[in-house]
Formats: C-alpha cells, structure tokens, sequence
C-alpha cells in the first residue's frame, strides 16, 4: 500500500484535553464519573475495559454525538462541551470518526461515500449536484488506492465485505483531513486477520498524518501491538493510563474483574 | 501510488460519478411530460392566482360552520345511515369474502375454482365504488341500498383477495397433520386455517369498516344515500357553511373509526391466548382463554351482532326493490349491448387521455407537497411533538375527505374541468403519500445519519446523502403505487365536473346512451387493467 496524501501539516491545535467530565443518561447513575485525560502524541491511543463501561459515551461525548453533563472538552483552545449549530459543525469537521458497524451510506457508491467526508465543507448544493471540487475527488480516489480499494471506487457500499467497508468508513474520516480521529470498537464486527489489518491502517494514518486516533477495543492483545499508549477504565473511571509495557495483569484484573478469565 | 490523472477537467467527476443516460433521458422525458400535461389540462399561474382569489371567497362562505339545529338534525340523520350503510355492508360483505377467499386460496382449492373465485374477486375490484354505485341507483333506485350492495361489492373485492393470501401464506403443517389424521373438509378448514387467519382477519375487516364509513359519504354523491347525499344536495343548495360542518363531521368520524378499529386490531392480534386451567367437578379443566380474554372476545361479537342488528332493522330499505333488482341489473346490462364503439373516437379517447394526464399530474403534484409533511411527522427528523402532531393532523384530514368530495370543493374554487380533478387528486394524496413515506424515513438507519453529522454535515446534506439514499426505493414504490389508485380515482373525477372519463360516462348516462354507457365501462376496465400490469412492471424493475 502507498502512502496516504496528505493534504497540509497538522500539527497546531491538536491537542485534546478532557477534565473532569461527566454523564449520566438518568439523573444519580453516572456512565462517567470524573474523567481527565490530555492526548497531544499522534499514533494510536486504546482504551480498554469492559462492556458498559462508557468507553463509547467517552469517544460520543467527544465529538458531541452524546452531550456531557458537565467537564470540558478542549481541542486546540475551544470548548467542544458547550458547542451548538455553526461552531459544532465546524468542531465536527476537525474530528474523523470510524464506527463498529461501518455506518456507510449503503446505497451510495464507495466514492461518494468516501466525499461524504466533505460534507461539512462543501455547500449543500454541491453535494446535491454531484458537483464536489475536484481536488476532493482527486484525493478521495488517492485515498481509496492508500487503502487498497482503488477498483472498488464506483461499486455500492452495500457489495462490500466487512473489512472492505471499515477501510471505507476510515479514508472518509481522512477525507475530513481531520486534527484527531475516533474508533468506536472498530474491529468487534471483523475477523481476527482483518482485526489486524484494520488497526495497521489506523496506525499508518496516525503516523503519516501525524495525529492522534483514540480506539476503543476490546481485544487487549490487539490492543498492545498497535497502541503507544493504553487508556483502561472500569466503572466511568479512568485506571490506568500509560505505555502499554507497564500495563500489567494487576491492572487488567482491576479493569475487568477477577482473574479466572486471563488463563 | 498509481494517482489519477489530475489535469482533465471533467474527466475525474464524470470517473467518480459515470453519468447514468437512460435515466437522464428518462426523466427529461418525464419533465416534459409534465409540462406538457399541465399545458393540456390548463394549468396556468393566472387561473390558480384566480382560483385563490375564489378559494378566499368560498371559504369566507364556509366560515363560521353552520351549528343551527334543523341542519344538525340533518347531519345527524345522514351521519346515522352512513353509519348503518357501512355496518351492513361490511357485515354482509366479509360474509360473502369469507367463501369466496378461501375458494380463491390455491394451496387448498383446485385450480378450476380458484380462477372462477379470482376472476370474481378481480372484477369486484376493478371498478371503483362509486361507478359500483350509479349502476346500482340504476338497477334499485336512489338510497340506502344502492349504496349498500356498491360497498358489499367493493368489501368482497378487498377481503376476499386479503383472505386469500392470507391463507397462501399460512403454515401448511398443521393442515397436513389434520389431513394425516383423516379429518373432513370443513373441520380442517375449522382446526386448521381458521386459528391461523383469524387475527388477520379482523384486521382486514376492522380496516374495511373503517374505510366503508369514509366510502358511505362517497356513494351518496351519486345517490346512493347516507351522508354524501346530504353533502351533496348541500352543494348543490350552495350552503357552503353546511357543507364545513359535514366535512369536518366526517373527519371526525373517519377519525373515530380508524381508532376503534387500531383497538380492535390491539385486541385480536396482540398476542396469543394464553389460556388457564382451573380445577373443575372432575379435574382439571383447560380453557383456550382466560376469563377476561374470554369476556373481552364476547362483548365484541356481542357488539358487532347488536350492531349489525340494529343497522338491519332500523335502515330505511323498501324490500321490494331489493326483489327485483337482479332482473333490472340484467336488463342495464342487455341495454347496454351492442357497445356504441364510434363513441370512442368522438369523444371518450380525448376523455381518456385528460384522466390519465389528471392522474399523473396530480400524484406528481401529491408527492411534491407530501415531501415536507412527511418530513414534519417524521420522529428521527422532526424532534418537536407539536410539528409532528400538525403533521398527522395534515395527513388525516387531507385522506378523511374523499377525491370526490375534494373534487366538488375545487370544481367551486377553479371551475369545471380537470384542473379540478387534479388539485382533488393531489390534495387527497398527500395523506397515503405522506403516511408512507413518513414511516420509510423513520425506518431509514440511524447509522449513516450519525457518521454523516460526526462529520460535521449540515441538516440538510445529511438528508440528501444520509436519508434519500435509504428512502429512495420506498418513494418509489409509493409513487407508482399512489399513481395506479390515482388513475381509478380520475376515472370517476368527472361525475362532479372534474374532467376525464367520468364526464363522458355522465354525459351518455344523462343520455340515457346505455351503449356508450358500456364503452366507458369497457374502457375503464382496460385502463385499469392495463396500468396495473404497468406498475407491476416498474416496480419489479425499479426496486
């Protein structure tokens, strides 16, 4: 696979810092309890833990998908947490999101799919017409060869398979030419090996483009080979928080319970 | 990397998005078409401008509706046998279906029945009520029964086919274990179909009532009694205000019905009995219902037979009538052989073409208001309950009124002819259109929408690349199925002024020209005929 395109250096205002968030989806019963956390570095961050845990109320609360009940959201100097309208969008545009299951637009072709990225750039009547500029489509192509699907380009997103689809969902994250990008559990719907190569993408786009991608996962050895750094939490608490090299089986028996499981 | 060429102007668009030329060619055809169309019919901005101002007038004229009391009595009256037109016909109808559906099942019945059982049900269906209905004023007279036996017919052609496919459809297991057991005929039909079709079953006939009630003020149009004679002679006697209050009495009705029958429907299909063993003199007794299951099902036969009862014994029917209306019937049909076919020509074809551009113009028409209505009622897209209740009230008020009944609004409002027929058309479309594509959007797939706001789109590119890709192919399939009942609604457009066929078939009845009077018919049949086999054929081909 070649190089990812990279359309201008980020580098400035990358920055996320969370303090003391909180949510509770029913008053008193708090999904996170008082999470603070800062990612600056590029390359991969995992957060483990187990289901229920809020890791993906964590990643939703980010880009605004979920509203937070109180804490701060910084990102490069603004206040993602109070955002509404105009400035959210504009907010949504810095942040690249991939999902567990996919969430193409199944009907479209994989090419539109990929420019459905833009979006939050193009004029509406752009995206009616089809007309997007064409240095979009230019690099939406590029992107699409990065991740090994440059025949697949004008084939509907709904004749894909699994992995070919989650390569879909991420080059339209990079197609926002994004400052972070989010995972929600991106490989719990594939096979082990497509697991693999899934996470390889995520970690070449961390590197090329120098930004920080901020998975969920379940799968802690998947998890150790590919992340620079590991986020575990239990109970919308965050437990550890480090290189995965110091994670040890202590900390994995206070993440998820018990220890019968780890034999 | 192997990048694309980057220098040829449109050439990376037209790599990204291959332009589709049938398609493209396909709907500037539409398009002209439609201009086309609407250039026959007479659409013309001065005339709607116009319109509005009389539109303003007559409903100035309308408001406030006239309360007094002797024109309450009146309602009151016309309300009552509407009632009762649609409690018998319904009841005597799903009788009637009852045989005739299971005949037409072919998983039970041998081939030969089952054509003779389809070919009846087929004809029922073809023609609409109200052409149902003028044919039975004919043969019985004006009134109640005229109106009666028009929606006995339309019943049996809608239960009957429901009953058919509904027992198509059903496991054939358990009928194969009764068989294996050596039951008869009748307790297999019993034992076996009945507890497999009957909740269905009462849904059809809930839902038939319900549509009967809102037909009964359709076939008084045409003098087949009930409230649409009292409309209708209200119109005739320009008692604007009066006709308000009807309208909106059978709004109110239709609205009553259609949450009587959603209970009826809660009732029977909700779940399957669970049944309760108690203990009796010797042993255990098991019962199929639990007592409140068991008083439940009973108040409601008990209701339906007092109903039925009632509406009997208290309609206004001159039996006389009823007795010989099977040779009239005879005689209507000998007059009307041999069919005048120069009438064509002179002037059923222009007629002919006028219903089919009424009927496209005005479902093209229906689909473009409906849009944003459904958009409205839609839950994923519009948060607020109060633009979803406004929605809904839209889409129920707007199917309340009959086409025909909005046809004799707007023959007041534009004048005569099918510019009438059109807006009534369209108007009376936008509750089916709206419901259905209100219920594809809530169906479409959170998921896309979400990556597509995480992507920092705004509202409403996230509606045309995130929900119009996934409601595409319902839209469709309403369209072209609102366009198939909107051409046999045009067909009969023209009894109250609205233009198409119905003016011609008014014309030669006036006439007393029985022979032309069987051409339209002939005609109307084909039409229908033929656009079901069209619709069929896009819609394999479309979805």
């Amino acid at each position: 696979m070649s190089a990812l395109p990279v359309a201008e250096a980020p580098g400035h205002g990358r920055a996320l810092v969370i303090r003391n968030l909180v949510k509770e989806y029913r008053k008193g019963q708090p999904v996170l309890r008082d999470i603070s956390l800062s990612v600056s570095e590029p390359g991969i961050v995992a957060i483990i833990g187990p289901s229920g845990t809020g890791k993906s109320t964590l990643i939703r609360c980010i880009n605004r998908l979920v509203d937070p009940t109180s804490g701060s959201i910084m990102l490069g100097g603004t206040d993602l947490a109070n955002l509404q309208g105009e400035p959210l969008r504009a907010a949504r545009r810095r942040l690249g999101m991939v999902f567990q299951e996919y969430n193409l637009v199944e009907r479209l072709t994989v090419i539109e799919n990929v420019l459905c990225g833009r979006l939050g750039y193009v004029p509406v009547w752009r995206a009616w017409t089809r007309r997007f500029p064409e240095e979009d489509i230019a690099r939406a192509f590029a992107l699409l060869e990065s991740v090994g699907l440059g025949d697949f380009a004008t084939r509907r997103a709904d004749q894909l398979s699994g992995g070919q689809r989650q390569r879909v969902g991420i080059a339209r994250a990079v197609m926002q030419e994004p400052d972070l990008i989010l995972a929600d559990e991106p490989t719990s719907s594939l096979d082990p090996k497509t697991s693999v190569e899934i996470m390889e993408l995520l970690a070449k786009v961390g590197r090329e483009r120098n930004i920080p991608v901020l998975v969920n996962i379940h799968n802690v050895a998947l998890a150790r080979r590919y992340a620079l750094r590991m986020i575990g939490m239990s109970k919308g608490l965050v437990i550890y928080d480090g290189p995965p090299a110091g994670l040890q089986d202590s900390h994995l028996a206070e993440i998820y319970g018990g220890e019968g499981w780890m034999e | 990397m192997s990048a694309p060429p980057l220098s040829a102007g449109g050439s990376l668009r037209a790599r990204a998005f291959p332009p589709n030329w049938p398609l493209r060619l396909g709907a500037v055809l539409f398009v002209a078409y439609v201009i086309y169309a609407a250039g026959i019919v007479d659409i013309r901005w001065e005339r709607f401008v116009q319109g509005l101002g009389n539109g303003a007038r007559f409903l100035g004229r309308m408001f406030p509706p006239n309360l007094a009391h002797d024109k309450l009595q009146l309602l009151a009256q016309g309300m009552l046998e509407s009632l009762q037109i649609a409690i018998i016909a319904t009841g005597a109808g799903v009788l009637l279906a009852l045989p005739i559906g299971l005949c037409a099942a072919r998983n039970l019945m041998p081939l030969p029945v089952t054509i003779l059982a389809r070919g009846l049900i087929a004809l029922c269906r073809t023609f609409h009520p109200v052409i149902v209905a003028i044919l039975f004023v004919k043969a019985v007279g004006f009134g109640a029964l005229a109106g009666i036996l028009a929606l006995i017919v339309a019943t049996i052609g809608f239960i009957a086919k429901l009953i058919a496919e509904a027992i198509e459809e059903m496991s054939m297991k358990p009928i194969e274990a009764l068989r294996a057991a050596g039951s008869p005929f009748l307790s297999v039909v019993t034992m076996g179909v009945v507890p497999q079709v009957l909740p269905r079953f009462i849904g059809f006939a809930a839902y038939q009532l319900d549509s009967n009630l809102r037909n009964s003020a359709l076939v008084g149009l045409v003098g087949g009694g009930g409230i649409g004679a009292t409309l209708f002679t209200a119109f005739q006697r320009f008692d604007y205000d009066f006709v308000l209050t009807i309208i909106i009495a059978i709004i109110l009705a239709v609205m009553a019905g259609e949450i009587l029958s959603a209970f009826m429907r809660r009732v029977y299909q909700d779940e399957a009995p669970s049944g309760e063993v108690k203990q009796g003199a010797s042993g255990p007794v098991w019962h199929r219902f639990t007592a409140a299951e068991r008083g439940m099902r009973l108040a409601f036969w008990a209701v339906a037979a007092l109903a039925l009862g009632w509406s009997v014994q208290t309609i206004e029917v001159i039996p006389e009538f009823l007795y010989d209306a099977p040779a009239q019937t005879v005689d209507l049909f000998a007059r009307m052989w041999p069919i005048d076919w120069a009438y064509f020509l002179k002037t059923v074809q222009q007629a002919l073409i006028e219903t089919l551009h009424t009927a496209t113009l005005g479902t093209v028409l229906a689909i473009l208001m409906a849009t944003p209505v459904a958009l409205m009622c839609a839950r994923n897209i519009s948060s607020s309950v109060w633009v979803n209740t406004l929605g809904r009230f839209i889409l129920v008020a707007t199917r309340s009124v009959h086409t025909l009944v909005w046809a004799l609004l707007f023959v007041a409002v534009f004048g005569p002819g099918a510019l009438a027929g059109v807006m009534a058309v369209a108007v009376h479309s936008i509750g089916f259109t709206g419901k259905f594509l209100a219920e594809a959007i809530e169906e479409a797939k959170p998921g896309p929408i979400e990556a597509l706001r995480a992507a920092g789109a705004p509202w409403r590119s996230v509606l045309i690349k995130g929900f119009w890709p996934q409601v595409k192919p319902a839209f469709l399939a309403v369209s072209l199925f609102r366009w198939d009942i909107n051409v046999r609604e045009s067909a009969v457009l023209g009894l109250v002024g609205a233009g198409g066929l119905g003016v011609a078939l008014q014309a030669a009845m006036d006439n007393l020209y029985w022979d032309q009077v069987g051409l339209v018919l002939v005609v109307i049949f084909a039409v229908v005929v033929v656009t079901e086999i069209v619709t069929a054929t896009l819609r394999a081909k479309v979805i």
